[in-house]
């Protein structure tokens, strides 16, 4: 099926409204804005001066980012990721992944400020690939592989040295050592990844080795999976 | 497939700065396509609508701004698919969005039952639905809303290059999901 002539055929109809209803539903939105209280008024005033923040946030990002200061830029852009602004969350997942590489070839264990970075780049990757605005399978699969970035477009560094796998927390190594299990018939959370929706969220929902993983990653962020109910005898 | 409406920009610019000198001319064209536009894509057909009504009120607000700018319809547009955006983004962090199969289904039977347009284009409306949100609403501004790539750029607030990337993704997902029958089928609805 081609999608274009679907899609052609449903602009073609879409103004098509009986005029009743038009008149009724446009008749209503003006009654409503004639007899609004001051509460409305200035509900859609800041409906309107958020949405302007947001583009700024994301802008002020941006130039922050093209300014050399990562630390500032993933502020702003947290800010417009939050409201779900185009763009923001993989740029913020980016600017988050790079600042917690340079604590990669830093000596001893991973620290609690470390785990947090990872933890947020991971999110917002995930975020961004939930919402289409990337692939996933470059930045996410390689969070997945080992829970810490060691790809990054704007990094210049080489990828990271054999042996420093042991600075990820030893859950996570777990998670993502975890041998493939018949409970999962997809092979477990990478794989899982590679689907679309709709598909990807009903095997979510009904795999609890996936959702054991994901937990695993990001214990504050997903619940732990939830217990199987099993049918009464 | 190539982008053939460029040509088309400056006319539909004409158009829609025409309509403005009307208020009640320029929502009676704009509101179908706003309110179908948005219930393409939202996770909760009422949100649409209230986002829908919500949109044109702000216009009418700022109708002063509307007559001087050069395409007040893309707008009307931006200023609803941020609405609505925003709304979803905050009950997704509240973890009160259900974006589940099964209450997009029930959510669908109840958008065909109040709109032809819906029920008509009912595994079309499934299978957007069912696209991530990025390349659902790069393809209804481009198809259902007759946008050109610089106009949705300029919506959206992103690059060429990136609305062209989202098309290409959103049609090839779009074609599978287009290849699995919608699991919901309603009777027609009158709008009303």
């Amino acid at each position: 099926m081609n999608p274009e002539n679907v899609l052609r055929h449903a602009r073609d109809t879409i103004e098509q409204m009986p005029s009743v209803a038009m008149a009724h539903r446009l008749a209503q939105i003006k009654a409503r804005r004639e007899t609004r209280d001051q509460r409305e008024i200035l509900r859609l005033r800041e409906e309107l001066d958020a949405i302007e923040l947001d583009e700024a946030a994301y802008r002020a990002g941006t130039r922050s980012e093209d300014e050399g200061d990562l630390r500032e830029a993933a502020r702003w852009y947290q800010a417009a990721a939050l409201s779900d602004f185009p763009g923001a969350s993989l740029k913020l997942a980016k600017a988050l992944d790079f600042l917690a590489s340079e604590y990669l070839y830093s000596p001893g264990p991973l620290t609690a400020q470390e785990a947090e970075l990872v933890s947020r780049a991971a999110h917002w990757y995930l975020t961004a690939f939930a919402a289409g605005e990337t692939d996933g399978e470059t930045e996410a699969d390689e969070l997945l592989d080992d829970f810490l970035p060691r790809h990054s477009p704007f990094r210049q560094k080489p990828l990271r040295a054999a042996g420093s796998r042991s600075r990820a927390p030893a859950s996570l190594q777990a998670a993502t050592r975890a041998e493939p299990d018949d409970r999962c018939p997809l092979g477990g959370l990478q794989n899982m990844l590679k689907l679309q929706d709709p598909e990807r969220h009903r095997h979510y929902g009904d795999c609890q080795r996936c959702q054991s993983e994901l937990h695993a990653m990001l214990p504050d962020l997903v619940p732990p999976p939830r217990p199987r109910v099993s049918p009464k005898a | 497939m190539t982008d053939s409406n460029d040509h088309g920009d400056d006319d539909r610019g004409r158009q829609a700065r025409m309509r403005t000198a009307s208020q009640d001319e320029f929502f009676e064209y704009y509101y179908p396509r706003l309110v179908r536009f948005l219930t393409a894509q939202a996770s909760n057909t009422e949100w649409a609508e209230d986002v829908a009504a919500d949109a044109v009120v702000i216009a009418m607000d700022n109708w002063d701004t509307l007559l001087v700018i050069e395409r007040p319809d893309s707008w009307l547009f931006k200023v609803a698919v941020r609405m609505l955006r925003r709304r979803e983004a905050r009950a997704r962090e509240q973890c009160y969005l259900d974006e589940d199969l099964a209450s997009s289904g029930g959510d669908l039977l109840i958008a065909a039952a109040c709109d032809n347009w819906v029920s008509d284009h009912l595994d079309l409306v499934a299978a957007m639905r069912s696209l991530p949100r990025r390349q659902c609403e790069v393809i209804a501004l481009h198809y259902l809303a007759d946008y050109s790539v610089a106009e949705i750029a300029e919506i959206l607030g992103v690059d060429q290059g990136t609305v062209k990337s989202h098309l290409c993704r959103g049609r090839e997902s779009l074609r599978r999901a287009l290849s699995v029958p919608a699991a919901v089928s309603a009777p027609k609805g009158d709008m009303s």
